[in-house]
């Protein structure tokens, strides 16, 4: 998610009101107190694991969490995240600063590291370790947590992007989940911010920017001050135009005169006045044709220059020839443009939702996807017949017999999220725990006996899901 | 143990391989000789490929077969560096308890990229010592010629009646079902010569209770058959493209599949709609153009959204006349 630019002094909405305690972490009370717990164990001597993953959607309180967590231990913070290069070599760097460096107490004495003067060691957005950029940074992050004295947090929203990459991470780590922020608790919060900053907000503009957050906090901050500033109140108009917040107002009227002037020229003047990449300006396009676009010969040459566009754009890409965005750049406006011989149908233009779906389901995909590894793996077919032919049979299945269902998940070890895309129940739900238990039950008493292994397979610890 | 009957079922040895009689027979003088050549097993999903490369392991290596037997889906990991580092890795490795060679089952090697079947070219040569290679495709086409030029090809067919119901017979005595001649009849029309599609309805309809009829095969073949992709097309025809632009979305976000796996489906669907063949030939071609555009553009949606406009023009030709 992109920051938007503050407007006048000071920080933005979203950072002043960042949680500074873990008891102004809203809606994760479990997630909180485990964290406690596991920092409790710490002061003891060495928890058995020495590092946690914090799980969770983006803007929930992963981050605040990790850093609220360390003032109320007192343990100073080493942090790495996406903006830093994380290969081997870095992280191992910053291992070592967070283990070995020492520290002089603010009284003047010298503190070792083992003696209370803990360091946390926070590596944020883990699960942008890149496999190409960043080669060897999971390994030495598994490493770090092997080796080092210091307690390490792991941030990611991608859990399974995580850890697919490596089991080890998995098992070396305690997972600790964040949850969406529910409805209610980000209503009272926004209020809570709306009266702090000086601004009346309508209840039913609250409910809008709510239901548009899909629980994610900080989105919910980011647009209630967007809607605010300059109003001391803010009403039921404007909550419409939200969305890419201040790029709209450039964006949308260039899309409008490549859908809607019918003239190439000034398609392309508009699209090159824009700063924006080609990349981007597509999926604007792409959003709003085919409300545009009413008739289906329009239609089919709109999309056929949209198609040819987005063709020179993966030239481009996979050949690192930027020249070639010209001819994209063009195609996708003056030959949109040019495409349309009848009438468009006008009407609000909408900023492009694919995007953000994809991303938000980013999670569930992943779960699909090791699901689908899984099951591809004991079946012997590819993972693609599984997802696109096999699944809907074995969730019958699956949820037609109890004992299959627990050998099954027993077999292939499935998790909570696999699990519950095959029951069609919510990860939290009653059932998936029950069968989970059972399963590892199951698991339990065969270990003990024979020892028939699985195939040799290929190691797909650094594959890598696009 | 109750699992799914496609892998309890499937076969150990080459003996219990149906209604591939010439092939069968080939790779048992294979299994005696502790010998083959590199092989290339060619035909459509469900006729014994991946069952025959394990029982022939199984018949050769005797109990050391899984640590001489490997396998690699290669749909899932297609590139060149795959084949770099872990194939010619694996193919390295000196076989296990004595035996001569190991097998490495390539999957969907058809799906390798050109670069990565490029790159096996002297790795199953070089290699072969240690290494016996099994690739598996639905076509064999799409594999470059110095890879079939190595491999000695066995074309496997869809399989007849009579093997669908020799073999769904054998189930049925195993987990005492009750098929009806009708049932029967219905199984083999579902499985259209896919041995796993029959295996897989005859386990959900017996889910659903001991009697094994007609009616409650149909059902099941409607519901566990997806959907989706159907009503993609079907509202694309009708010039719905925003409904269909949702079911696309669905697809890709939900259901996770790529935009090769769709073009695929709506490739399959093709002969089945009910339109003339004039616009079957023109839908065709599109979705070939389609289905190359995807390897060169960069946004599978664009890309398949630009074949459902096609769909709704071609729709739109059809209620004209
Ligand atoms: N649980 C929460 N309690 C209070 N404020 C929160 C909470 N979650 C998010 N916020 C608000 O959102 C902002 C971002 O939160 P945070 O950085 O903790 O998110 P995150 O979960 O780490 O997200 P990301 O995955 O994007 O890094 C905070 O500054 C705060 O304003
Ligand atoms: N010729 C056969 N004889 C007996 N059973 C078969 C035969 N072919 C397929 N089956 C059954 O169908 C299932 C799938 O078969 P198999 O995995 O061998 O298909 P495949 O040809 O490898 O298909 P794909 O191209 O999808 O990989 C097996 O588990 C087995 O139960
Ligand atoms: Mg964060
Ligand atoms: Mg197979």
């Amino acid at each position: 998610m992109t920051a938007r630019p503050i407007l006048g002094a000071g920080m933005n909405w979203a950072e002043r009101h960042r949680p500074k305690d873990l008891d102004d972490i809203v809606a994760n009370p479990t997630a909180v107190a485990e964290l406690r717990k596991w920092a409790a164990a710490w002061q003891r001597g060495r928890p058995d694991k020495k590092a946690v993953i914090l799980q969770g959607l983006p803007g929930i309180g992963k981050t605040s969490a990790a850093l609220a967590l360390a003032k109320e231990m007192g343990w100073s913070v080493v942090e790495m995240n996406a903006s830093d290069s994380r290969n081997a070599e870095a992280i191992r760097k910053v291992a070592t600063r967070g283990a070995v460096l020492q520290t002089f107490s603010d009284s003047g004495e010298f503190l070792r590291a083992d003696q209370g003067g803990r360091k946390l060691i926070v590596l944020d957005e883990a699960d942008n370790v890149f496999g190409r950029e960043d080669r060897g940074g999971i390994g030495a992050i598994v490493e770090t947590i092997q080796t080092s004295g210091q307690p390490i947090v792991l941030i990611a929203n991608d859990y399974y992007g995580l850890t697919r990459r490596s089991s080890s991470l998995k098992r070396l780590s305690k997972t600790i989940k964040f949850q969406p922020i529910h409805d209610d608790a980000m209503k009272n919060i926004l209020r809570t911010i709306a009266t702090e900053e000086g601004v009346e907000a309508a209840s039913e503009v609250l409910d809008v920017i709510v239901e548009r957050s899909s629980g994610d906090l900080r989105s919910a901050i980011n647009d209630l001050e967007s809607l605010a500033i300059g109003k001391d109140t803010v009403r039921g108009t404007g909550t419409k135009a939200l969305g890419y917040r201040d790029r709209e107002r450039t964006i949308f009227p260039a899309i409008e005169e490549i859908l809607r002037s019918g003239d190439a020229r000034r398609a392309k003047d508009a699209a090159t006045g824009l700063d924006e990449s080609p990349e981007d300006l597509i999926l604007w396009v792409d959003q709003n044709l085919g409300h545009e676009f009413g008739r289906p010969d329009d239609l089919a040459r709109g999309y056929d220059a949209l198609s040819r566009a987005d063709v020179f754009l993966g030239r481009a890409r996979r050949r690192q020839s930027f020249g070639l965005w010209s001819y994209a750049k063009e195609l996708m406006s003056s030959g949109v443009a040019s495409a349309r011989k009848g009438r468009g149908r006008g009407g609000q233009l909408e900023f492009p939702y694919y995007l953000i779906q994809m991303a938000r389901s980013r999670a569930q995909r992943g779960a699909r996807t090791s699901l689908a590894t899984k099951l591809a793996r004991h079946l012997h077919v590819s993972r693609t017949l599984v997802l696109d032919e096999l699944l809907p049979t074995i969730r019958m299945l699956f949820q037609g017999d109890e004992e299959l269902r627990v050998n099954l998940t027993a077999t292939l070890g499935l998790e909570d999220a696999e699990v519950a895309l095959l029951m069609e129940e919510p990860e939290s739900s009653h059932a998936v725990k029950h069968l989970l238990e059972k399963a590892a039950l199951v698991a339990g008493s065969r270990a003990t006996e024979s020892k028939e292994g699985s195939l040799p397979a290929f190691d797909e610890d650094e594959s890598d899901a696009a | 143990m109750k699992e799914i009957w496609v892998e309890k079922y499937r076969p150990k040895t080459l003996d219990e391989v149906v209604g591939q009689d010439e092939i069968v027979e080939r790779l048992k003088a294979y299994a005696k000789e502790a010998n083959l050549p590199h092989l290339l097993f060619a035909g459509p999903a469900g006729t014994g490929k991946t069952t025959s490369a394990m029982a022939l392991a199984r018949d050769m290596f005797g109990e050391n077969w899984r640590q001489n037997y490997y396998e690699l889906n290669s749909s899932d990991e297609r590139g060149i560096e795959t084949v770099r580092t872990k194939v010619k890795e694996i193919a390295r490795l000196a076989p296990f308890g004595g035996t001569s060679f190991k097998i490495i089952f390539l999957d969907e090697a058809d799906n390798l990229t050109a670069d990565a079947q490029a790159a096996m070219r002297r790795t199953m040569e070089t290699y072969s010592k240690t290494s016996r290679f099994i690739l598996s495709a639905n076509y064999s086409s799409r594999l470059i010629e110095p890879i079939q030029s190595r491999t000695a090809v066995f074309r496997f067919r869809p399989l007849k009646p009579e093997a669908i119901r020799e073999y769904v017979s054998r189930i049925a005595k195993a987990e005492k079902l009750k098929i009806t001649d009708e049932g029967m009849e219905a199984l083999v029309y579902v499985a259209e010569g896919d041995m796993r599609r029959a295996v897989n309805s005859l386990q959900v309809a017996a889910s659903l209770g001991p009697a094994i009829d007609a009616d409650v095969l149909y059902k099941v073949a409607s519901t566990i058959r997806p959907e989706e992709v159907k009503k993609l097309i079907e509202k694309a025809l009708e010039g719905e493209f925003l409904r269909a632009r949702e079911v696309l979305d669905r697809l890709l976000i939900e259901y996770g599949l790529s935009g090769e796996d769709i073009v695929r489906q709506l490739h399959r669907s093709v002969f089945d709609l009910n339109v003339p063949d004039e616009s079957k030939v023109r839908l065709l071609d599109r979705i070939g153009e389609t289905d190359f555009r995807l390897t060169e553009g960069s946004s599978e949606r664009i890309q398949i959204e630009a074949l459902l406009a096609h769909f709704a023009l071609i729709g739109q030709d059809l209620s004209k006349k």
